[in-house]
């Protein structure tokens, strides 16, 4: 059976002063029907990218090479029109920013309801769709609510509504770039549980963008650790958090404070957290061999002699490091 | 949202009487005594003083200023030295022919620059962006007189199309009408276009960056579609801003380009009277003129409670 998303030898440039930099390279990944993959990785990782690119949203100047394909259809180089009719109705995306990504000058019904209504419904029936669609993301008082602009609502409220928006079409899979990183923890968890039930009764299947480890381990099945444009850890969520093959994600765990769910918390909880020295390489000056290697506990010499090759293990993990040994992968 | 509108009424009127006392205080200080002008320089001193107190001018400053407003808001301006009748009526008359061509100046400016700057925002460096920064430098730079001389060359002398100037009034007929002002509406809209076509584009391209146009896109709709159904409404509040400021150049620009063009508005009516020292003329038209301007401001405002509904619940 063909994958719903199936990416392959994915590279994405974008064009700077300095010339056309590499900023994610090498990404191959596939998404089953249902299936929720989280994204991990710090700021400047390549991971919203990567989100634009399987929109096709990509701003100008950035470009994407190899292969990304949805239900079989090629993706890389598809005409904006033919692209059109993909997004909303089969690919939907929410983004990061509740408070500017509502059109402050339209009504929260009227930018619901617009797809439905671009798609040919009724003013009354997409009002009625958007009505409910307001109740499915549990918007209290939805329908006093249906005709507020979005500056009357608070952050948690508009991140229902852009939700709304992303279910309207019916989506068969879900892009969430950084939904929760602007609201306060509580609404995190409300947010986040909303999505999860959704995805499971909507059957759609999510690949969430996060930098917070937290996130990832409560809303996806599976997770690829991201890093300098390259994915450097992929495998069941559990795993991955639980036990890392990468010396990144360890690394990353450790710096995480515990806001793991039960049995991925840290020993020691009072501990100070661990904090990765160095920053992130600029994509202008990417080392010769790991990309991690400047700033990794476990460097040897052998790490720059080349880019570690991604390896896949047989339990449906998969790393690039020279240290992992086979046997290290649980069975 | 009406305690908007009662404040900004309340600084209209505030700026109507500022406005009001300026004016009044200008022409009282400048030289020249409208009684000698209308009786001539060979007037006996006795027949001088008799105008000079049936014009009312042996009052106190203070007198005469609140005789003067509360006439005005009645409607009474007085009566001209020079032309010897109401002034009221020769307003009217002359408006008959400005606010015409006010309202075809502005018209064009908007057919003119708005497409071009969305255009030029949407394929920004493109091709439509070139034409568009070079016509607007153009019409930044370029006197409307000038154009409105350049235009008569052109289109009247050379190729006999349009009047090269003159009025013959409304009752020839609405084509005839608008025909005779159209050189000198166009005269007046392209540097208004110029400004107005920077400010589009600008307003555009900063509304294209914002969030909501990428939800727009990942909503399914193409770029033209988000253009008009998310940008452009966004990006009007700037234009509008520019469109009101505008009106006052416009009206000051009439005055130039309504003598190129020998038409009888009231631009050439206040030029005529300053220049026969006509003052009641002079301070009731400017008085006008500039409650114009005042009031296109207020309507501006109100304007902006339409576009921006974040504006209507702040107070």
């Amino acid at each position: 059976m063909t994958p719903l998303l199936s990416v392959r030898d994915l590279s994405i440039t974008v064009s700077t002063p300095e010339g056309e930099l590499p900023i994610v390279s090498d990404m191959t990944f596939d998404l089953a029907e249902g299936e929720t993959l989280g994204i991990v990785g710090e700021s400047g990782s390549g991971k919203s990218l990567l989100a634009l690119a399987l929109i096709g949203l990509l701003a100008p100047g950035a470009r994407a090479f190899g292969s990304i394909r949805f239900r079989g259809e090629e993706l890389v180089g598809l005409d904006d029109a033919a692209f059109c009719g993909l997004r909303g109705r089969k690919i939907a995306m929410i983004f990061q920013e509740p408070m500017t990504a509502l059109n402050p000058t339209m009504r929260i019904g009227d930018q619901i309801g617009e797809m439905l209504r671009l798609k040919g419904s009724g003013r009354r029936e997409a009002r009625e769709a958007a009505l409910s669609l307001l109740d499915r993301v549990r918007l209290a008082h939805a329908r006093q609510r249906i005709d507020a602009y979005p500056h009357e609502l608070s952050g948690g409220q508009r991140q229902r509504v852009l939700i709304a928006i992303a279910l309207a079409g019916g989506p068969d899979l879900l892009i969430a770039d950084e939904p929760t990183t602007a609201l306060d923890v509580t609404l995190e968890a409300e947010i986040l549980t909303l999505l999860s039930e959704l995805v499971r009764e909507e059957r759609m299947a999510l690949i969430m963008v996060s930098h917070d480890l937290g996130v990832i381990a409560r809303a996806t099945a599976r997770t690829m650790v991201m890093y300098a444009g390259a994915r450097l850890e992929e495998g069941p969520t559990a795993m991955v958090l639980g036990r890392p093959l990468n010396p990144y994600t360890e690394a990353l765990l450790a710096a995480s404070p515990a806001s793991l769910p039960e049995g991925k918390r840290l020993e020691r909880p009072r501990q100070r957290l661990a904090v990765i020295p160095g920053a992130v390489p600029a994509f202008s000056t990417l080392p010769p061999g790991c990309r991690f290697a400047g700033r990794c506990s476990r460097h040897q010499p052998d790490c720059d002699a080349g880019e570690p090759p991604w390896r896949d293990f047989p339990d449906g993990r998969g790393v690039r490091c020279i240290h992992t040994r086979a046997n290290e992968a649980p069975a | 949202m009406v305690a908007a509108m009662v404040k900004r009424l309340a600084s209209l009127a505030a700026t109507l009487a500022a406005v009001s006392m300026v004016i009044f205080l200008v022409m009282n200080v400048l030289p020249g005594d409208p009684a000698a002008v209308a009786l001539g320089t060979s007037a006996q001193e006795d027949t001088l003083a008799a105008l000079r107190h049936e014009m009312g001018l042996d009052q106190p400053l203070p007198v005469r200023y609140v005789h003067w407003v509360g006439g005005a808001i009645t409607g009474d301006f007085g009566t001209s030295a020079t032309y010897g009748v109401p002034v009221r009526g020769l307003i009217a008359d002359r408006l008959a022919v400005t606010l015409p061509l006010a309202g075809m100046a502005i018209l064009l400016s908007m057919l003119l620059a708005l497409p071009l700057g969305i255009l030029a925002a949407s394929r920004q460096n493109g091709a439509a962006d070139w034409i568009a920064t070079i016509f607007s430098q153009l019409g930044v730079a370029t006197p409307n007189f000038w154009i409105g001389l350049l235009l008569i060359l052109v289109f009247s002398t050379a190729l006999g199309w349009m009047p090269s100037g003159g009025f013959s009034g409304w009752n020839d007929g609405m084509i005839n009408g608008i025909k005779q002002l159209f050189l000198p509406a166009v005269a007046l809209a392209l540097p208004q276009a110029g400004v107005l076509t920077r400010v589009t584009r600008a307003a555009v391209l900063d509304v294209l960056s914002e969030d909501f146009v990428r939800t727009a896109r990942a909503k399914g709709l193409n770029r033209r579609q988000a253009l008009f159904r998310h940008v452009v409404p966004n990006a009007l509040a700037p234009v509008v801003t520019i469109l009101g400021l505008q009106f006052s150049f416009l009206v000051a620009g009439a005055v130039l380009v309504e003598n190129v063009f020998t038409l009888p508005g009231l631009g050439r009516l206040a030029y005529q009277a300053f220049t026969q020292r006509d003052f009641l003329v002079v301070q009731n038209v400017v008085l006008f003129i500039a409650a114009l301007v005042v009031v296109v401001n207020f309507l501006v405002d109100l304007l902006y409670l339409f576009l921006d509904p974040r504006l209507r619940s702040s107070r």
